[in-house]
């Protein structure tokens, strides 16, 4: 396509046809890194901002910080999710992110937790370590240095055991010492965490407050500095993975994008994230169980999606990052195709904003745990409308990825490349 | 993996009136179950229609096993005593047996309605089973199939059977004289539901009209083309369900320091495990090479592939001769270090049957591969 286009241009014949603007495979990728960058780099942002609410709350623990430190974090989710799609594809991603947004947690690992409200995975013989109380650890016949909590020494505990389940540090450990446990299943509410459980000394609730607060402070700084390594992978003009990425053939490139989108739109959104949640009826299976975040998890990952697609990101400041698309590239080949994906784009975010719509509403909200439950049909259809717009997106991704000459999906053949 | 096609095989290629007739013909041999032979049809067409035949037949034995075990739930609950478990744990092996023949097929009838989830709920980490099944045992309301219906789908099938029948903490006569009893009664009566709503839906020629002639997602395909790539791409997601899944989750090959658990294997309460892998691979190869009809084996043949027919064949067969070298029960296999070499021995055999699949036999065939629900975590 690329050199046809190029010569159409130089010929002149495409002057009057700005929609097929030449642009080329190479162009795509670069604004595909450029816009990794500038989420990475949001997201690093706004990590920094919640480990400064986070030292607030620590240095003068309040009700008022507690929830300041909260929106914090859910603001750092905002351009994290959207960094989702960039997981699948790009390997060296895929094996970071583990740190950062493992899920679900047997929360007990890290603190204490509500006898009977609290299931952990089969077999997981750290679930209940609960890192905070306890100075050690004996696992069969090693015994666990945990006198000293640092961001190395939770980084060494995840997957405590062999189990995915105990996740040590990251978001959603963040989320749990900031909200801890939901305890109200599917009914309305999300975890309720006093803030006196980091209030130092008298005052302090539920044993350990000074191990809680050097936990919390480990884990944020642990967040920040794995974001700024990430970031800095991205950034332009340096030897890094961005520059290894756009030296190596584009349609590697595109390879990766394409397969980003489609396995975060269907085997991790629509599947793990939604359909085993609903059909299961399980709050356990929510991404942000703690603090009833998920609907914005789950719309900012579609949106990380879409974003690909246009080469387009908001950054958190409101300036637009646009470039050379997806889309120009299909729309050069097929504006039917292009159109259709767009449109089906249109109708999944539709889906998305749903969610959002539901659990936000003032009025009468419902979360997405209590739109799983058993007897909420009308929840459970928005969930399922949710995953239907999915399903047909990740077709119109393969239809898109045939229409640009893309025929071969297969995440071994991916993971081979360069 | 979803494959799709890219180009047309020279063996679908007939013009636009007798591929018209074709799809009539096929759909008569499929609605008399005359699938062995018919000179007038293609070896697509050909391959399709036994596929076709034997789908319908998993269904009908699913539906007849799963009615004798609700049946015999029935007669247990008269009057519960040990010898009367023991056929209930028989009666559910079987069951499970046919249920895990049709495992590989996720599309057509059965994912209308999310039925393969009803079926069967696993993987299930976190055991929401359990604690499921405790509450509606725990529970004051009544218990039956038309209240359960309405519960997760995590409570009523195969998993939900297996828990009640085979746990200790269940699986005693006591413990069916009350609600238990009329918990495994209500499951049972789901699950031989679905059975028969699956061989019905098979049976019902305006499914099985759309189901040999799909509408092409690619012009120039014909109908039966698409619909045998649609079948490789089931059976190829089968395998790597089993391998990643079924073998690869309790050998502990996903996480960090590869530690087994036993409990991540599928029918753990029942130690059924290598029991459920055989049937799968079983299905496969009897769709590969069926005992009548005609299978993808000849259809390579007949494609001038020999090489590649035995090839499969053989990559099958050490899959299978592999997976009979773990000592029973999965479950304990997986901890015990003398287990361990048949165990990499099967996975690695699993895997390059994956890799034939995707790497030969689909470019052969002339499919390209795209998504499946396996991409992801």
């Amino acid at each position: 396509m690329k050199p046809i286009l190029h010569a159409l241009a130089g010929l002149g014949l495409l002057t009057s046809v700005p929609a097929l603007a030449a642009v080329s495979e190479q162009d795509v990728v670069a604004q595909y890194a450029n816009v990794a960058h500038a989420v990475f780099a949001d997201a690093l942002q706004s990590a920094k901002t919640l480990q400064g609410s986070v030292d607030t709350l620590l240095a003068a623990p309040s009700d008022a910080n507690l929830q300041k430190a909260r929106t914090a974090w859910k603001a750092a989710r905002v351009p994290y999710q959207q960094s989702e799609v960039f997981r699948f594809g790009n390997t060296n991603v895929d094996e970071w992110e583990g740190q950062l947004n493992a899920w679900p947690l047997d929360e007990g690992l890290i603190d204490y937790v509500v006898t009977g409200k609290y299931h952990h995975e089969l077999g997981n013989v750290g679930a209940n370590a609960n890192i905070i109380a306890n100075t050690s650890l004996k696992l069969g016949s090693d015994t666990l240095d945990l006198a000293n909590i640092t961001p190395e020494l939770l980084a060494s505990l995840n997957e405590l055991g062999g189990s995915e389940a105990n996740v040590a540090t990251g978001y959603h450990a963040i989320e749990f010492l900031l909200w801890g446990q939901d305890l109200n299943g599917s009914g309305p509410g999300a975890g309720n965490r006093a803030y006196t459980d980091y209030v130092q000394g008298t005052g302090c609730t539920n044993g350990h407050c000074d191990r809680r607060a050097a936990y919390l402070k480990a884990a944020t700084q642990l967040l920040v500095s794995d974001l700024a390594n990430m970031e800095q992978q991205w950034a332009p003009g340096k030897d890094n993975y961005r520059a290894e990425l756009l030296k190596a053939k584009p349609d590697a490139g595109l390879v990766k994008m394409l397969y980003g989108m489609g396995s975060l739109a269907l085997g991790e959104l629509a599947g793990e994230r939604l359909k085993v949640a609903l059909e299961a009826n399980s709050p356990e299976d929510e991404h942000d169980c703690f603090s009833d975040n998920t609907h914005y998890s789950h719309f900012y990952d579609a949106l990380g999606i879409e974003n690909i697609y246009l080469g387009r990101y908001q950054r958190v400041d409101g300036t637009a990052v646009k470039g050379a698309s997806l889309s120009d590239l299909v729309a050069a080949k097929s504006p039917d195709t292009d159109k259709a994906v767009k449109a089906q784009f249109s109708k999944t975010m539709a889906a998305m904003q749903k969610l959002v719509d539901s659990a936000e509403s003032t009025r009468s909200p419902m979360k997405f745990d209590q739109m799983i439950a058993e007897n909420n049909p009308a929840g459970q259809a928005l969930v399922k409308d949710a995953i239907a717009q999915l399903v047909v997106l990740t077709r119109q991704i393969e239809t898109a990825a045939k229409t640009i000459g893309v025929d071969d999906l297969n995440p071994d053949t991916a993971d081979h490349e360069f | 993996m979803k494959p799709r096609f890219v180009r047309k095989s020279r063996y679908e290629k007939k013009n636009r009136y007798v591929r018209k007739k074709m799809q009539l013909l096929l759909l008569i041999v499929a609605l008399l179950s005359l699938a062995a032979c018919n000179d007038d049809m293609t070896p697509g067409q050909r391959w399709l229609a036994t596929t076709t035949e034997q789908i319908r037949q998993g269904y009908q034995q699913l539906s007849a096993q799963t009615r004798a075990q609700q049946q015999m739930a029935d007669a247990f609950c008269q009057q519960p005593d040990a010898q009367g478990l023991q056929t209930m744990q028989a009666a559910w092996r079987e069951s499970m047996a046919s249920w895990q023949h049709m495992q590989w097929l996720r599309m057509g009838p059965i994912a209308q309605d999310n039925d393969d989830w009803k079926l069967q709920f696993w993987p299930d980490k976190k055991n929401i089973l359990q604690r499921k099944m405790q509450d509606i045992l725990e529970g004051s309301e009544p218990v039956s199939a038309d209240s359960l219906v309405h519960a997760s789908v995590v409570v009523q099938g195969f998993s939900a059977q297996e828990l009640l029948l085979f746990d200790p903490q269940f699986a005693t006569v006591e413990k069916f004289a009350g609600r238990q009893c009329d918990l495994l009664r209500a499951s049972t009566t789901l699950t031989a539901r679905v059975g028969q709503k699956l061989a019905d839906a098979w049976q019902d020629e305006t499914w099985l009209k759309r189901w040999v002639a799909p509408t092409a997602t690619q012009a120039g395909l014909t109908p039966a083309h698409v619909r045998n790539g649609e079948i490789l791409d089931a059976l190829l997601a089968q395998i790597e369900r089993i391998k990643n899944d079924k073998l690869g989750e309790p050998m502990g090959l996903k996480t960090r320091d590869k530690k087994p658990n036993g409990y991540f294997a599928e029918s753990w309460r029942s130690e059924n495990s290598l029991a459920n892998l055989q049937n799968n691979l079983l299905a496969v190869q009897q769709l590969i090479r069926p005992a009548q009809g005609y299978g993808l084996f000849q259809y390579l043949k007949d494609s001038q592939q020999q090489a590649l027919a035995d090839e499969m064949v053989i990559k099958l067969d050490n899959a299978q001769q592999a997976l009979q070298q773990i000592h029973p029960p999965l479950t304990s296999a997986v901890t015990d270090a003398a287990q361990q070499p048949a165990l990499q021995n099967a996975h690695r055999a699993l895997g390059e049957l994956a890799t034939f699949c995707k790497q030969k036999l689909a470019p052969a065939l002339g499919l390209t591969l795209g998504f499946n629900s396996n991409d992801g975590d």
